[in-house]
């Protein structure tokens, strides 16, 4: 974890200095297009050699390791979260997120939501009408939670965010397929 | 003369009264009355040296108001219509063409009055200029009275300035200059100082100029903007109308990307155990050492490049002994240069792509030989078909 650590604290170092001014400026966004350009072939090819040098470290890792546990395939996946939000060089909300809760967000988010459950189940619930929100709201929240750190987001900005997430991940699902068709390809190949 | 008042009367066409018309009627009158009232000598002189300023001047209606104005001057204090006249005097005189305000009647003209008035038609401001100029202290006052009085503004047309709009038809400067560049519409967001700089907006014709209703229209109009671009992206959004469903299916696709992220990550470390990274430790513990010590910085040229990836290239050899030189090409082609790029990465991982560029272009030369086993491997393309370029992700793993 130490070299994957040093790795991904460098980069959270540079990405908060830098997010930092970025913050205290107020939130104009700029539009969409002025965004990382998630489409172009430049960017899903810094993304995939970040990505390889990233995974690298964390197979490299997990390789003499213990086949019992599966978690190679979270940090993976965490791992290219990570280097996602690395290339959107922290400009967007939700690669600062990302960046900056490294550890196990997912599980621990998990775990918090089922404390949650259980505490609010043994509570009672108030006699008054349940309130109901208005359906596009309780659509924005759900999207809110899907998208990280975009919890106490207003709608606009929400859409956003919600905007450049989608590119990104699309590009990361596109550059995560290239990679596990060439390696596939590649170990199919040593093997034969 | 009359005829010729009447003509250049209806000939204007308005139907309002206008300020000549109306002049031309008092003149009218004043001349019945001068008519029928002879005992008036000076008003008498003075009206028939009016008729006859009206009998020159008559093609020109533009200089015919100067003159009307000059020669009521002289009837006002004759003509039992004074109140009129003041009210139309004053109107017409608080445009700047230098008409002096008559609020007492004026003592009977001289009669070289008729010469002054004769020497002005020759440099007779427009009345169009008069209007110009007549609108715009009304303007400067709803620029300075702005922060104040919007309300007022909006009793008067239809539009509303919630602040001070840069897109007021006037030459005068606009006041508040941190207007940003919003030119396509005035409710774009022009947040570019760092202060909040404030939304300019106007209502359109027809709809409602409260400050709330425009608020809320700006934010609509955010929102609408953001969901389109949503409707592009989220592949199937083309037949969907309305927030809801559109919410709906950003909501599903977001879900699906992510699904697929982890689908792949799974598979990604089912995959990548299979290459023997006993050799990738080795090579760390070689490489970095050479790798810190020749690249100090991240502008490498590529010349430094070069002999680092020969001193991979030959250590290898030594280290595998018993192991496919299959194997070996390709942990060549995957771990060895990737290594460099590792030092590079550490140091700085943002400005990426001049170096990836030359990395491509000289690993590519480099390890020609074992790739050309890898590019044999067939792509197959099933699932991203033109989003990608094959080769340059090959090129990228080679590295």
């Amino acid at each position: 974890m130490s070299s994957l650590q040093s790795n991904v604290d460098s980069t959270n170092s540079e990405t908060l200095q830098r997010s930092n001014p970025k913050k205290r400026r107020k939130i104009g966004h700029t539009n969409s297009p002025t965004l990382v350009p998630w489409r172009s072939d430049t960017q899903q090819r810094i993304y995939s050699s970040k990505l390889a040098d990233a995974l690298r470290h964390v197979l490299r890792r997990n390789h003499p390791p213990p086949p019992v546990k599966s978690n190679t395939g979270r940090e993976v996946r965490e791992t290219a979260d990570r280097v996602l939000a690395a290339t959107a060089k922290g400009r967007t909300r939700w690669s600062r997120a990302i960046l900056a809760s490294p550890l196990n967000r997912w599980k621990l988010r998990r775990m918090h939501k089922k404390v949650h459950k259980a505490a609010t189940g043994l509570g009672k619930r108030p006699p008054e009408t349940r309130r109901r929100l208005p359906v596009v709201q309780k659509k924005a929240r759900l999207l809110s939670r899907l998208v990280p750190g975009c919890r106490k987001l207003s709608f606009p900005n929400l859409l956003e965010e919600a905007t450049d997430y989608i590119s990104a991940l699309e590009m990361q699902v596109r550059a995560m397929t290239a990679l596990t068709e060439l390696l596939a390809g590649g170990t199919s190949q040593a093997a034969a | 003369m009359l005829h010729c008042l009447n003509s250049n009367a209806s000939g204007n066409g308005g139907a309002d009264m206008t300020l000549l018309q109306r002049q031309r009627a008092i003149i009218k009158f004043q001349q019945h009355n001068n008519n029928h009232h002879q005992g008036y000598s000076s008003s008498s002189s003075s009206s028939s040296s009016s008729v006859s300023v009206v009998q020159v001047k008559s093609c020109s209606p533009t200089c015919l108001a100067d003159h009307d104005h000059y020669s009521i001057k002289p009837d006002t204090c004759a003509v039992p219509w004074p109140k009129l006249d003041n009210n139309f005097l004053m109107g017409f005189t608080s445009s700047p063409s230098g008409f002096p305000p008559p609020p007492p009647p004026p003592p009977p003209p001289p009669p070289f009055d008729l010469n002054s008035a004769i020497s002005r038609t020759s440099s007779c401001p427009l009345p169009s200029l008069g209007d110009g100029k007549h609108t715009s202290p009304l303007n400067n006052k709803r620029k300075t009275d702005n922060p104040h009085n919007t309300k007022d503004v909006a009793s008067d047309n239809k539009e509303k300035r919630v602040k001070v709009d840069a897109h007021h038809h006037t030459p005068t400067p606009v006041k508040k200059a941190t207007q940003a560049s919003g030119d396509d519409s005035n409710k774009d967001n022009s947040k570019t100082c760092q202060k909040p700089d404030y939304i300019h907006v106007r209502a359109r014709r027809g709809q409602a100029t409260d400050s709330h209703s425009l608020a809320e229209r700006v934010r609509r109009e955010k929102i609408s903007e953001r969901m389109k671009f949503l409707q592009d992206l989220v592949p199937g959004c083309n037949k969907i109308t309305g927030k809801a469903g559109m919410l709906d299916e950003i909501i599903n696709y977001v879900q699906s990307l992510q699904r697929q992220v982890e689908f792949l990550s799974m598979k990604l470390a089912a995959v990548n155990p299979r290459l023997d990274f006993n050799i990738d430790d080795l090579f760390a513990r070689e490489v970095f050492p050479a790798c810190a010590a020749s690249f100090p910085a991240v502008g490498m040229s590529p010349d430094m490049a070069n002999p680092a990836s020969y001193l991979h290239f030959n250590s290898p050899p030594q280290i595998d002994a018993g192991i496919n030189p299959q194997d070996i090409s390709l942990r060549r082609s995957i771990s060895a240069p990737v290594s460099m790029p590792e030092t590079f990465l550490d140091s700085s991982c943002f400005t990426q792509s001049l170096p990836s560029s030359t990395w491509e272009g000289d690993f590519q030369n480099l390890y020609s030989v074992a790739f050309d086993q890898a590019r044999a491997a067939s792509f197959p393309s099933q699932l991203f078909t033109g989003l990608l370029e094959p080769n340059n992700l090959k090129m990228e793993m080679e590295m």
